[in-house]
This record gives structure tokens, C-alpha cells and sequence, in this order.
């Protein structure tokens, strides 16, 4: 395992150049560029914010910015998912052609989308200076947050991607298992809302402290307690040792299935 | 492993898993699980026990009929694919060229894709930035440099391809069948590049259709059949051998036309048809077409032949007999490393005998098309037709064959 983890790192200058690979690739040809990034989630954000203060009447004081706060997260996390899980069937070619540490392909996307992600951010804080919400020492935890969800989404991602070559039909049902994650973390609505027969299946959820952790230190300005980080961190190095393990256990096999 | 050893390959096999019907989907396999039914498949050895030793600053050629498992070795020992059981031991950096540009994004450009691919073949940006001018000399590429290479024409593609793999400037450089494409400058550059590799003390080794090639570069050759070690040695030993092996299917096929013959069939002719030759001719140095010629005249055999669907790399042979039954020559296009990509619909076809070295006599001509292993006959006419040599310019009698030679007093 150590000898693997060397050899990744033997090839950190091809991840390098993957991750500019799909960061370019993203926005080639495309007029606003790197705009987007930041664009595509304040339109969402737009959209959801009439759907829910205006036709919801949903009454919440800057619901926009409480949105955002777990959008960002979670768009990062679901995208990485789908596109991960068709990362090696995708590079089947070159995969069949030189030698590569396939870790590199899922992880590649990881990063890529993590750049983005931080982008992301910028709008975000722009647009609290904007509405007057003060900024609060907590958001210096917001690395600690982003490592952790790397390491959880990077956990599923690496899973995702060797289990859907051995059974190619997974990509759909990721689509759905992802869309009903959607409803049960609280991005659109407070944790409040949840009725409290099902509060302890939420707390089963452990995107409810990864993402969560995000609208804690943005929106409300304050520390999570203690418990809620631990079970973060626990929640994603289990997510990346099953990923991992799972991975180098079948890396091997891939070339005959793909 | 000792020093003088680029790889040492020991005792190596791979198994694939052939499978008659596989649950490809999650579904299936659920479904298959909750039946009973379980995949069907059986082991397949692509290669079994084979041990290698090649020295550091050899050049190797690896030869064998298709499907003998020689593409399966290569990528062991370029580190694709994992052998089953065995091992594989290196000294120095490995670099393969089992396809060219097989990891170029056609959405980037020329230079960007020299980045990426460089970082694949594990160059770091540094190695790249040094070697950036001469890898796009070698390519001829400075002008196109900036522009996404989904508009270059494949020769760029391919120049572009083998350029970077070279400058990865490895220890170990495997080669598969590429020197086959390009035109014929190119291949140049690639064959003077591999001479400068050599001459370094840097190990190649070379998978090949071409065995020209392989007898001219490599300094041995190893032979795989069906998986399995066949002979190792030097390359013109070698590639007879391997010769041998696939030849014996021609006298076979000879043999078939005596059966048939002696069944009362008056047909020289057999193949499965997709290819006809319609007509066969003869022509001199002028161009004029006639059944006789003279010792040391130009002698031009004219094929005419329609082929009703697309073949690819068909092989065209022609053989000569005399009168009384010698076997004088037989070459194909395939010996004369003469490759056709393919042949559709009508065309014609030239062999050409520059200084015809035939005494006087009757001679058959018998022509045949082949697939590329020369084992499927499309067609194959035997004696189709025959010409005449009278030695008029020349003083020698005897035998069949004008030798130019002179005499000397010490």
C-alpha cells in the first residue's frame, strides 16, 4: 500500500496536468470561461430562491446565501460523483495503452472539481459583503471542511469508478440514489424542518455533517461543536478507506473488464 | 537480477477469463444470483511459462503469427496488464509505443497535448520545457504548434506520437508495429532515431509484422507460438524458422490441386473467390505484350484481378516453373515488403523481372491471392499461363539459369 501511494505520487505531475486537462477542457470555447463556474451556481441559486421565498413562501431571513452555503458543497460532491464513476470506463483507451495508476483518473476529477468548487466561493462571499451579512471568524475553518469532504467524496468516487466496470448499469442508479441524497441532507430546507420522529435517520446521513458543517461556519458564523466534527472526520476517513481499499484490491482486474 | 539485465522476465503466464455468457449489469448478476446461474467461462492462456533474459543495449524483435500471443507479452512488459503468474524485473525507465497518440485529447493543441502526454509517459513539466523545441522539430510541427490537433492530418498525429515517446529519452523502449505507418520519410527519421537509440546502449524491443525490419534492427529475435516460447536466437535464424512454420501450408494447398485433378477435374484453380484474378499478362521493356522473351530482357507480368468486396492487406504471390517441374521462384508482396492496405473493385497488378536470368525453355507462371497470413487462398491459379525464352543474346548452353559471371588467370 505504501508502494502504491509512492507511485501516485511518482505521477503527481500527470494528475497535475489531468486536472488542467479538465479544467480547460471545461470551459474551451465557451465565451465567459472560468465565469461560469461562478455563474452556474448563483443562477441556481436564483432560481431556487423565487421558487421557495416567493411561491413556497418560504420565510426565511437570506435564504439566498443559506442556500448557497449548501449548494456549493453539495454540487461538488454530486458532480464528482457521476462524472467519477465513468472516469476509467471513458480513459478505457489509454488505459489499455500505457501504464498508469488508475487511482488517477477518479482523482483527477476530485481536484478538477475542487478548483471549481473554491471558485465558487468567491460569489458567495461577494454576495454576503452585497447583502450586508457580516463574515465571521469561523469561515478560517473552511479548509478543514473542504478536506474533509474531499476525502469523503474522493472515498465513493474511487468506489464508484472500479465497481461500475465490473457492472456497467451503476451509472443509472447513481442518478437516482444521488437525487434522493439531495432531498434527505437539509440544502434547501433548515435541519429544523426535519420532524423529530426522523431527527436520528438524519443523523444516520453523513452528509448532514459534511455539508453541513459549511452553512454552520458561513451562514451562522459559528464554531460546530465538538461531537459534530469528530463524526465529520470519523464519516469521511471510513468513506476513503473503503474507497481506497476497494480500489487496490481490484485495480489489477480492471484491464479485463474494461 | 544482474546488472547487465534491462528486463528479466521469469517464468511468466497470463490467463484470460473467456467468457461464454457474462452478466455485464448489475441487474443480470442479481437476477443470474437469484436463479442459480452462475457466469460461464473458461480460463484462456494467452501465454504460458515464458522466461525472457534481454541484456542492457540489445535490440530484440518479438515475432509470430496473429493471436500467438506476442501483442499480450508486450503489454507485460510494458506494465499494462499484470501477468497471472510469473514476474517481471527492470533496470531503468520504460517507455511504449503501443499505439501513437493514444492519449491525445483532440480538443487540445499541439502543445498542450505534448504536456499531457508528456506527464503520462512520466515526464515532468521541466523535462518536457527542455525537450519542448526538439520534439516539435522532430515532428515538423512549429507552425501548428497552437492549434488543436483535432485539425491535424494523421501524419501530424503520428509525427507528433512518435517524437514524444522518443524524448522520453527511456532505458527501455518497446515498440509495437508502428514503424508501419507513416509515409516513407517518416519511417526514415524513426529508423535513424532507433539507430541513435542504439547507439546509446539503450534496449529495444520491437513487436513486428515487418520482418525486414526486424531482421535488419534487431540483433535477435524471439519466436511465440501459441502462447509459448518458441525459439531464441539470431534474427535471421529466427525468421526462417518462423518462415517455415507458416510456408508448409503452400505446398499443402499444391497438393489439393493434384487431388482435385486426379479426380478427373481439369481445374487448376481454387479459392474461396472473393478476389478473382481475371487476366494474366506479359509484357516487355517497350510495353508491348508477348510470350517471348530473351536472357536479360525486362519481363512484365501484368494481374488483372476484380475484387468484389473490400479486402484488407491482401497478398499477392507469383511462382515460376520450368518445363519439367523446378520450382524456380516464388516471391509475394508480402516477402518484398511490399504491404497493400487493401483492394476493392477492379485493378491491376505489375511484377516486374528487371533482367530476366532464365535460359532458353517453356516456363509456367502461377499466381495467387492471399490474406495476410497466407494461409486463405482467394484465389490461387496454378500454371495460368506460360511464356518462352530463347538465349539469343547470350553464348551460354547449359542449365536453366544465366548466372552473370567472369573468368580470371592468377
Amino acid at each position: 500500500m505504501i508502494g502504491q501511494i509512492k507511485e501516485l505520487y511518482n505521477f503527481r505531475e500527470l494528475l497535475k496536468n489531468l486536472v488542467i486537462k479538465e479544467l480547460k477542457l471545461r470551459y474551451k470555447r465557451s465565451a465567459l470561461g472560468f465565469l461560469w463556474t461562478m455563474l452556474n451556481p448563483l443562477m441556481m441559486m436564483i432560481i431556487l430562491t423565487i421558487v421557495f421565498s416567493h411561491i413556497m413562501r418560504f420565510d426565511m431571513k437570506n435564504f439566498a446565501i443559506f442556500l448557497l452555503c449548501g449548494l456549493l458543497p453539495w454540487n461538488y460532491f454530486s458532480h464528482s460523483l457521476s462524472m467519477s464513476t465513468m472516469s476509467l470506463i471513458s480513459n478505457a483507451n489509454l488505459i489499455n495503452k500505457v501504464y498508469i495508476p488508475k487511482a488517477i483518473f477518479p482523482l483527477s476529477i476530485i481536484f478538477s472539481n475542487m478548483v471549481n468548487m473554491i471558485l465558487s466561493l468567491i460569489p458567495l462571499f461577494v454576495l454576503m459583503i452585497f447583502m450586508g451579512i457580516e463574515i465571521q471568524p469561523s469561515v478560517m475553518l473552511i479548509p478543514i471542511l473542504l478536506l474533509n469532504l474531499i476525502l469523503f467524496t474522493a472515498g465513493i468516487s474511487l468506489f464508484l469508478s472500479c465497481l461500475n466496470v465490473f457492472f456497467r448499469d451503476f451509472t443509472h442508479m447513481i442518478e437516482i440514489i444521488v437525487t434522493a441524497w439531495f432531498y434527505l441532507t437539509p440544502i434547501i430546507y433548515p435541519t429544523d424542518m426535519i420532524p423529530a420522529k426522523y431527527e436520528m435517520l438524519f443523523k444516520l446521513n453523513p452528509l448532514v455533517y459534511i455539508i453541513g458543517g459549511f452553512r454552520e461556519v458561513i451562514f451562522y458564523g459559528r464554531i460546530p461543536d465538538f461531537l459534530f466534527i469528530i463524526i465529520s472526520v470519523l464519516a469521511s476517513l471510513f468513506s476513503f478507506a473503503i474507497g481506497y481499499l476497494y480500489f487496490y484490491k481490484n485495480e489489477k482486474q480492471i484491464i479485463y473488464y474494461i | 537480477m544482474s546488472d547487465n539485465l534491462a528486463v528479466s522476465i521469469n517464468n511468466i503466464s497470463v490467463k484470460y477469463k473467456l467468457f461464454h455468457e457474462r452478466a455485464l449489469t448489475l441487474k443480470e448478476t442479481v437476477i443470474n444470483l437469484l436463479r442459480g446461474k452462475k457466469d460461464k467461462f473458461e480460463y484462456l492462456w494467452a501465454l504460458k511459462e515464458i522466461s525472457m533474459a534481454i541484456r542492457k543495449g540489445e535490440t530484440v524483435g518479438i515475432i509470430g503469427q496473429n493471436g500467438s500471443g506476442k501483442s499480450t507479452l508486450l503489454k507485460v512488459i510494458a506494465k499494462i496488464l499484470q501477468p497471472s503468474e510469473g514476474k517481471i524485473q527492470y533496470n531503468g525507465k520504460l517507455s511504449a509505443m503501443i499505439e501513437l497518440g493514444s492519449g491525445f485529447n483532440p480538443e487540445l493543441t499541439g502543445e498542450e497535448n505534448i504536456y499531457l502526454n508528456g506527464a503520462i509517459l512520466g515526464l515532468s513539466k521541466r523535462d518536457i520545457r527542455q525537450r519542448f523545441k526538439e520534439i516539435i522539430e522532430f515532428a515538423e510541427l512549429e507552425k501548428f504548434i497552437d492549434i488543436p490537433i483535432k485539425n491535424y492530418s494523421s501524419g501530424m498525429y503520428m509525427r507528433l506520437g512518435f517524437a514524444l515517446s522518443t524524448a522520453v529519452n527511456p532505458d527501455i523502449l518497446i515498440i509495437d508495429e508502428i514503424l508501419a505507418v507513416g509515409d516513407e520519410s517518416f519511417q526514415k527519421k524513426c529508423f535513424k532515431k532507433l539507430d541513435e537509440f542504439k547507439e546509446r546502449g539503450k534496449t529495444i524491443i520491437i513487436v513486428s509484422h515487418d520482418l525486414n525490419s526486424i531482421e535488419s534492427i534487431c540483433g535477435r529475435a524471439f519466436l511465440i507460438k501459441e502462447g509459448r516460447l518458441a525459439a531464441d536466437g539470431p534474427p535471421t535464424e529466427i525468421i526462417n524458422l518462423y518462415r517455415q512454420s507458416i510456408s508448409p501450408l503452400l505446398p499443402a494447398l499444391s497438393e489439393i490441386v493434384q487431388e482435385t485433378k486426379s479426380e478427373g477435374d481439369t481445374s487448376n484453380r481454387l479459392g474461396s473467390g472473393e478476389v478473382r484474378i481475371k487476366e494474366v499478362r506479359f509484357y516487355n521493356s517497350s510495353g508491348v505484350e508477348t510470350d517471348l522473351f530473351n536472357t536479360g530482357d525486362n519481363l512484365v507480368v501484368r494481374i488483372k484481378y476484380l475484387a468484389s468486396k473490400r479486402i484488407d492487406k491482401p497478398v499477392f504471390g507469383v511462382a515460376i516453373h520450368s518445363e519439367n517441374g523446378i520450382h524456380i521462384n516464388g516471391p509475394n508482396t508480402k516477402f518484398s515488403g511490399f504491404d497493400i492496405d487493401f483492394i476493392e473493385g477492379d485493378g491491376v497488378l505489375e511484377y516486374i523481372i528487371k533482367s530476366l536470368p532464365l535460359m532458353k525453355g517453356n516456363y509456367y507462371l502461377t499466381t495467387a491471392i492471399f490474406d495476410y497470413t497466407c494461409t486463405h487462398p482467394y484465389d490461387y491459379w496454378e500454371k495460368c499461363c506460360q511464356f518462352n525464352v530463347s538465349n539469343v543474346n547470350i553464348k551460354e548452353r547449359y542449365g536453366i539459369f544465366y548466372i552473370p559471371s567472369e573468368w580470371k588467370r592468377i
